[in-house]
């Protein structure tokens, strides 16, 4: 990249016709435009910064406009000109000031004095934006139609020579002939009768007129252009009768809708697609117009839709929740596939949650449709289509969801094993006993509490064995009591065996070991709450030593209170 | 003169306040459009133009800013505009044509505070010209109580063309002249991408139209007499052309801001963009249409949105050109073409309707190949109001282009031949335009003076309005 050059001071040459002072005080008024094009790129309008450039290149502007009357800068390709002297250079056409009102045509650029704030904000804004080249609204359009007082440019064009736009017509030297035969004729006619006036009266536009007039320039101004092609556009496919035109029209409008989708219309989208769907099924429309509508409606939500409709929604405020969902709900069935990929690149958190919405509402009888994201590489992706399912509920989905088991991402197995549980095959709490494996203790825990809560009696012999394996030891204890109390809960008596002799077992150098046990044994003793279970607890409590006793006793307390509740009630 | 300086400083010295005031007016006028009355953003516009009233008055000087022959007068100066100021001059120029003020002064005892009030004035009053604007401008300011700004009524000041330099006139005509072929250059190069399925690209012609209503509204005359250019090899660009100057005369008398004239300059200028898929062989057909045929040129207007659709996508530049081209042809009662349910004729649609038709019918290549002259296409036209054409707009087209337009061909009670120049600005001269002598008495054709007619002493009245395109006379010829 080229970087900016503005003329320094030392080498503002001197001119015969120019003094060094006035050219260095040019070249100081443009380093101030270009610092202050820089602040209004980089900061809010509101910055203090920004306001003191502006100060700045007022006060230069002030200065310069008292003693010289005017600015006028020549305008090359990439340098500007005061009174012939470079002053400013950038061969960079994206950064380039010059560049930009050079491309744009303009050659002289000329600011007077009592130029106001306002003109030098609108003049920055103006020439400092960055615009796409296909877009008609260019520097010189919007500085014309800024109407700045102070402000003026002459085009290249000004300085065309008339022939060379061509002159048009070459206008006949004489046209005697033609008038000498309007005399004849004048001669040989009777004489013209007197002119007939059109009479004034009905030419003069009364008040109420004038009020109309009024009235419709303003409602003019206010015009939406979108909503006046809509209506023609409209009419044109309701009324053409020529099938040709009737299908171009109806490419035009699919492509209309998708551009206002890609835009974050959702409100002109979706009355749109509602017009398309009316359509569609209305039977004045010959079989093969509908056919056409219906294909051109599934064009709409294209690829490319999505991926700019991601990009308002997660770059402007355009898009409400609401409106977004109506319009997904009105896709419908047919573009499920459009609407996950939405979901798969917004990244709004209350857009997504209404993308969602939309996928619940829409795919409840089509869980197949979400199957192809649950191999996506995104683990977002895949957590959000198995979020869907679990909310759709489907368990036709289940060996789908079940192959994520060991997903890479615990967010996604966290949500595999919501689904899991939610679901009531009992398929599905074979798999989660897989979950007993995970890497991650909250998920293993999670898991036993499933299968403890859900009485998968199957489950208990694993579970029981992995209580006495060797990595056993190693797990922490919430784990540990976990394991117990799914025991507890899935063995209920036939398990107090096993928990007397955890209680009862003395570990002699090992207080810890011990109070470990005992822990554990509660943990599952408290689950199953029969007679047996409290009798066991109460032999312990009168062999244990102090420092595990109170914590028998409350064991047992607890227990006894609980069964208190549940024969008198709640 | 009281002044101490010699007279040719104190000639520099009035142009350059002339030229201030202009400047500094002119920012009054705009601050005022944005601010309420007594904002303090007035305060230092209207500083300013105190100062260099107080500053000519100094000079022993009247404070009087007239409008002459399309100029900007200082007591007996023409103030002509520099680069810098030429949008002040053009906007105050157009202001003062509004309302028809043909002269502010200022006298001594003027204050900031009656500066304050007149300059809302502007505001108060609904800028369509009528009859009555005048009044109403005057009325208000004594309802305010300025009773030290003093105005001129249009007519009275406006002389017409006779003593103005005409080496200006010249320029102004030359001016016009040149925009006008720009602007068919443009319409052709659009026309032809349009024809070869190519992007529409718009910034050029957006420029010409820009161009098209900054001289209008400095001399809008100039322009309408352009639009009697008949340019037969290109008249669907030329006709392009005209039809874009007429709907801007008539806007801008609406009172339509910058952006608005010049998308409807936009949309007038490409009204009929559909007619670059009628086959030429339709196109140019020197005889009546058959049935087919003529179905075939009814399908222009959904062409026209069609080509726009699809070349140039939507924007909201575009969207009022696909108004344009769809609507031209439906008619006030919706009686025209395309007949489709669709009831909404915008104010877009309704101009270019009227300015349509009217050019149209004084061109010969159009498809009743009977060409009108102006005045006998303007009472067709007005048989039709109502019908075919919105009666107020097309009120106002009158208004604009006069009982006998510019181009009208008149035979004198002198025997003399003439061409309609510019037509009076009030309503009671209208039938007394002012016109450019062609022939004298005995026929023979002559380089005439321009004459108005409504000046009783020049002994000149119409008799009777002559059909140019009868006797194939060029008038564009005398007008440009």
């Amino acid at each position: 990249m080229v970087e900016e050059y503005v003329a320094p001071q030392d080498e503002v040459v001197e001119a015969a016709d120019v003094s060094k002072e006035e050219v260095t005080l040019a070249t100081e008024v443009f380093q101030a435009i270009v610092k202050t094009s820089k602040g209004f790129r980089m900061y809010l309008p509101n910055n203090p910064l920004l306001a003191r450039f502006i100060d700045e290149l007022k006060g230069k502007f002030g200065k310069f406009l008292a003693a010289h009357g005017e600015y006028k800068l020549d305008i090359d390709q990439f340098e500007l000109r005061y009174k012939g002297k470079v002053i400013y250079e950038n061969r960079d056409p994206k950064e380039s000031m010059a560049f930009k009102m050079h491309a744009d045509g303009i050659r002289f650029l000329i600011f007077s004095e009592g130029i106001e704030e306002y003109e030098l904000c609108e003049f920055l804004e103006i020439v400092g934006k960055d615009r796409p080249n296909d877009v008609d609204d260019d520097i010189v359009t919007l500085l014309w139609e800024k109407n700045l007082p102070h402000l003026t440019y002459l085009l290249a064009e000004d300085f065309l020579e008339f022939d060379s736009v061509g002159g048009g017509p070459v206008a006949p030297t004489s046209q005697q002939d033609k008038i000498s035969g309007i005399y004849r004729s004048i001669a040989e006619a009777a004489p013209p009768p007197s002119p007939m006036l059109i009479p004034q009266k009905i030419l003069t536009l009364t008040d109420e007129e004038t009020e109309w007039l009024r009235k419709n320039r303003e409602e003019e101004e206010t015009r939406k252009p979108l909503d006046e092609v809509i209506q023609i556009i409209t009419s044109i496919l309701v009324g053409e009768k020529d099938p040709a035109m009737f299908g171009e029209f109806v490419e035009i409008m699919a492509k209309l809708t998708e551009s206002l989708a890609s835009a974050g219309e959702i409100k002109y989208t979706l009355s749109l697609v509602k017009f398309l769907g009316n359509l569609a099924t209305n039977e004045h429309i010959p079989q093969s117009g509908r056919e056409l509508i219906s294909g051109a409606m599934g064009t709409v939500f294209s690829e490319r839709t999505v991926k700019a409709l991601a990009t308002t929604i997660d770059t402007t405020e355009l898009v409400e929740p609401e409106e977004l969902l109506e319009l997904l709900r009105f896709f419908g069935r047919p573009l499920l596939g459009r609407t996950c990929e939405l979901l798969c690149i917004v990244e709004k958190m209350k857009m997504r949650k209404a993308i969602i919405q939309a996928l619940i509402e829409v795919g409840h009888d089509s869980p197949e449709v979400f199957y192809p994201f649950l191999s996506d590489q995104r683990w977002y992706v895949v957590r959000n289509m198995v979020f869907i399912l679990n909310r759709i509920g489907s368990p036709a989905a289940l060996d789908q969801v079940g192959r994520l088991i060991s997903h890479r991402e615990l967010q996604v197995r966290r949500e595999v094993l919501t689904y899991l549980e939610r679901i009531p095959d009992p398929k599905a709490k074979t798999y989660i006993l897989k979950f007993l494996r995970d890497d991650v203790s909250s998920i293993r825990i999670r898991a036993l509490q499933v299968l403890a809560a859900s009485r998968s009696v199957f489950a208990l012999k694993p579970i029981a064995a992995l209580a006495t394996s060797e990595q056993f030891a190693e797990r922490d204890m919430a784990e540990k009591k976990a394991v117990f109390e799914a025991i507890g809960e899935l063995g209920a008596d036939q398990v107090i065996p096993m928990f007397r002799d955890m209680l009862m077992k003395k570990f002699w150098f090992n207080k810890a070991r011990e109070k470990e046990s005992v822990a554990c044994a509660v943990a599952g003793l408290l689950k199953i709450r029969s007679a047996a279970a409290v009798k066991l607890l109460q032999e312990a409590s009168a062999v244990k030593s102090d420092e595990v006793r109170d914590f028998i006793v409350h064991a047992i307390d607890s227990m006894t209170a609980e069964s208190a509740k549940s024969v008198t009630g709640p | 003169m009281g002044s101490d300086i010699r007279p040719e400083l104190l000639e520099k010295e009035m142009i350059r306040l002339g030229k201030t005031l202009v400047t500094h007016f002119f920012v009054l006028l705009k601050t005022a459009q944005n601010y309420n009355e007594g904002h303090a953003a007035t305060n230092t516009p209207i500083a300013n133009v105190l100062n260099v009233i107080r500053e000519i008055h100094r000079k022993n000087e009247e404070a009087a800013l007239r409008l002459k022959g399309g100029y900007l007068i200082l007591g007996e100066l023409r103030l002509k505009p520099d680069a810098a100021g030429f949008e002040a001059f053009k906007f105050l120029m157009s202001e003062m044509k509004r309302y028809l003020i043909g002269g502010i002064t200022f006298n001594p005892t003027v204050t900031a505070e009656d500066i304050g009030k007149f300059v809302y004035v502007f505001k108060e009053i609904e800028p369509i010209p009528t009859p009555q604007t005048h009044e109403r401008f005057l009325e208000r300011m004594q309802q305010r109580m300025i009773v030290t700004i003093d105005l001129e009524t249009l007519g009275d000041v406006e002389e017409g063309i006779e003593g103005f330099d005409e080496a200006e006139l010249t320029d102004n005509r030359v001016r016009s002249r040149k925009i006008y072929y720009q602007t068919v250059h443009a319409v052709s190069e659009v026309m032809d991408n349009a024809k070869m399925g190519q992007t529409l690209r718009l910034r050029k012609s957006k420029r010409v139209v820009q161009s098209l209503i900054d001289q209008l509204l400095a001399a809008e005359t100039n322009l309408i007499g352009l639009t009697t250019i008949r340019c037969h090899d290109e008249y669907t660009y030329s006709h392009s052309v005209n039809v874009c100057i007429l709907s801007l005369a008539m806007a801008q008398r609406i009172g339509l801001s910058k952006a608005k004239l010049c998308e409807l300059g936009m949309a007038a200028l490409f009204h009929d963009i559909g007619k670059s898929e009628i086959p030429l062989a339709i196109l140019n057909k020197p005889s009546e249409f058959t049935r087919e045929e003529w179905e075939v040129m009814q399908k222009h207007p959904l062409l026209g949105v069609k080509k726009l659709m699809k070349l140039k996508g939507l924007d909201a530049l575009s969207a009022r050109i696909i108004t344009g081209a769809f609507e031209h042809h439906l008619n006030c009662d919706f009686s025209g073409y395309p007949r489709l349910p669709y009831k909404r004729l915008s104010l877009f649609g309704r101009i270019i309707s009227i300015a349509d038709c009217y050019d149209g019918l004084t061109s010969s290549r159009v498809y009743s190949r009977i060409p009108h002259p102006p005045d006998k296409a303007l009472r067709f036209m007005l048989a039709r109001a109502g019908k075919a054409y919105d009666p107020i707009i097309l009120k106002l087209f009158v208004n604009c282009v006069g009982i006998y337009p510019v181009g009208a061909l008149l035979l004198l009670n002198t025997q003399e031949l003439c061409v309609v120049m510019e037509n009076n600005l009030d309503p009671e001269k209208w039938n007394a335009p002012k016109v450019k002598i062609i022939a004298d008495s005995k026929g023979s054709e002559i380089e005439g003076d321009v004459v108005d007619l409504a000046n009783t002493s020049c002994g000149r009245t119409v008799v009777e309005a002559l059909d140019p395109n009868r006797y194939k006379i060029e008038v564009s010829h005398y007008i440009v």
